[in-house]
């Protein structure tokens, strides 16, 4: 048998043949041809330029109620809490991506704008006893902590969300069985990279996931309460007693 | 017919560096789709592409663009074409990899490109390339029961 890079070559070049010059092409000069006897054949209706344009019209006014929404509930915001009873009294509410979820109330509230990407055993972006909110809208280049990528970080406290494009989901090798909270899809990652859960939250209606990142100090225990307090921005779910839910991977 | 041969001869040097590449990204069937939507782009737009300094990082960009609607899953099925000599595994490893991982671990690992051609086409840094790099190629020899040492 090959190694492994030529049969990496052998798989990729013999799946698919060659897209030649001709073909292209030949390609072109047949939608060119279809489009002029397609404009041919279509007489000029100002009626239908008309419906063209008030659904043009619509489209833009969906769009830009769609982004204002969108764009607000990406905002941070610190809400004066109505906990689930699991919670206790002290912790605080953070909406922030499209969800709400509860942390220690002593833990700081950060925002961030940008994701430095240093692999998930080093994570500039996570603050010990901290909430941070980060848009992971801008990816910037970070001199990264010298820790040896095979040293793991201690188990911390701390919560990271990023429903932005830049975040730590495209380093996750692989996630564990799905979880089913509130109507929210959880992937946790595999690996808890030393003292990290990494879960993909999902929210119905929205495509990208967003990422969030608890820390598992103290055997778990917060990074658990905080997992199960997580919904759905606007939802007002029951939320389950914390003894008849699995615990987040801790290994 | 001067710009038909010219373009055969641009297609001839461009094509393989972009269809392997958008392969990686989406398969066999809509890579080598999305790679004649790329070139027909260019036959369309050849008096432009002149300007372009890295033309496989851009033509890569427009195959993106013109398949990126579609939510399908990554397909490595077998071709029609006879069986290449590999592992049995290797589609289903490489199809299992996250899009970055199994780009980097395709074109440089198999083709032999460069970190840096690498993160110019797909716009990301150097550094990360690498790590989705060692992180693919890790997965990869666990999957096939390859030891690093042999």
């Amino acid at each position: 048998m090959p190694d492994l890079e030529e049969q990496i070559r052998e798989f990729i070049d013999s799946g698919a043949t060659p897209v030649r010059a001709a073909e292209v092409i030949a390609a072109d000069q047949l939608s060119a041809t279809r489009t002029a006897a397609h404009r041919y054949r279509r007489p000029p209706r100002m009626r239908s330029y008309a419906f063209g344009a008030i659904a043009m019209t619509t489209a833009i006014c969906i769009l830009v109620v769609v982004l204002v929404f969108g764009v607000s509930a990406s905002k941070p915001t610190v809400i004066t809490p109505t906990r689930p009873a699991s919670v206790p009294a002290t912790w605080q509410k953070v909406s922030f991506g499209g969800l709400t979820m509860f942390a220690p109330g002593n833990w700081a509230v950060g925002s961030e704008q940008s994701w430095a990407d240093c692999g998930l055993t080093r994570q500039p972006s996570f603050k010990d006893n901290g909430v941070e909110l980060d848009t992971g809208a801008i990816a910037v280049v970070y001199h990264c902590p010298s820790t040896s990528p095979t040293r793991l970080v201690p188990p911390v406290n701390g919560l990271l969300v990023d429903p932005g494009r830049n975040g730590p989901l495209p380093n996750v090798n692989g996630f564990t069985k799905r979880l089913h909270i509130y109507g929210l899809w959880i992937d946790p990652a595999s690996t808890n990279y030393g003292g990290i859960q990494v879960a993909a939250v999902h929210i119905p209606g929205v495509n990208r996931p967003v990422a969030v990142e608890i820390g598992l100090a103290g055997g778990g225990k917060v990074a658990h309460m905080i997992l199960y307090s997580i919904v759905a921005s606007g939802s007002n779910p029951t939320p389950p007693s914390l003894q008849s839910t699995p615990k987040p991977t801790s290994s | 017919m001067d710009q038909a041969r010219e373009f055969e001869a641009f297609v001839a040097e461009v094509e393989p560096r972009l269809r392997r590449a958008l392969i990686a990204v989406y398969g066999f069937d809509r890579g080598r789709e999305a790679t004649a939507e790329a070139l027909g782009w260019a036959w369309e737009h050849r008096n432009q592409l002149d300007e372009v300094e890295n033309k496989v990082a851009y033509l890569f960009r427009v195959g993106q663009s013109r398949t990126r609607h579609r939510k399908e899953p990554v397909m490595f099925t077998r071709s029609e074409r006879a069986d290449p000599w590999v592992e049995p595994g290797l589609s289903a490893a490489l199809a299992a990899f996250s899009e970055r991982q199994r780009v980097a671990v395709v074109l440089v690992s198999g083709f032999s490109w460069t970190l840096r051609e690498v993160a110019e086409l797909t716009g990301i840094r150097v550094t990360t390339v690498q790590s989705n790099l060692e992180r693919g190629l890790r997965s990869l020899r666990a999957a096939m029961e390859v030891n690093d040492r042999a």
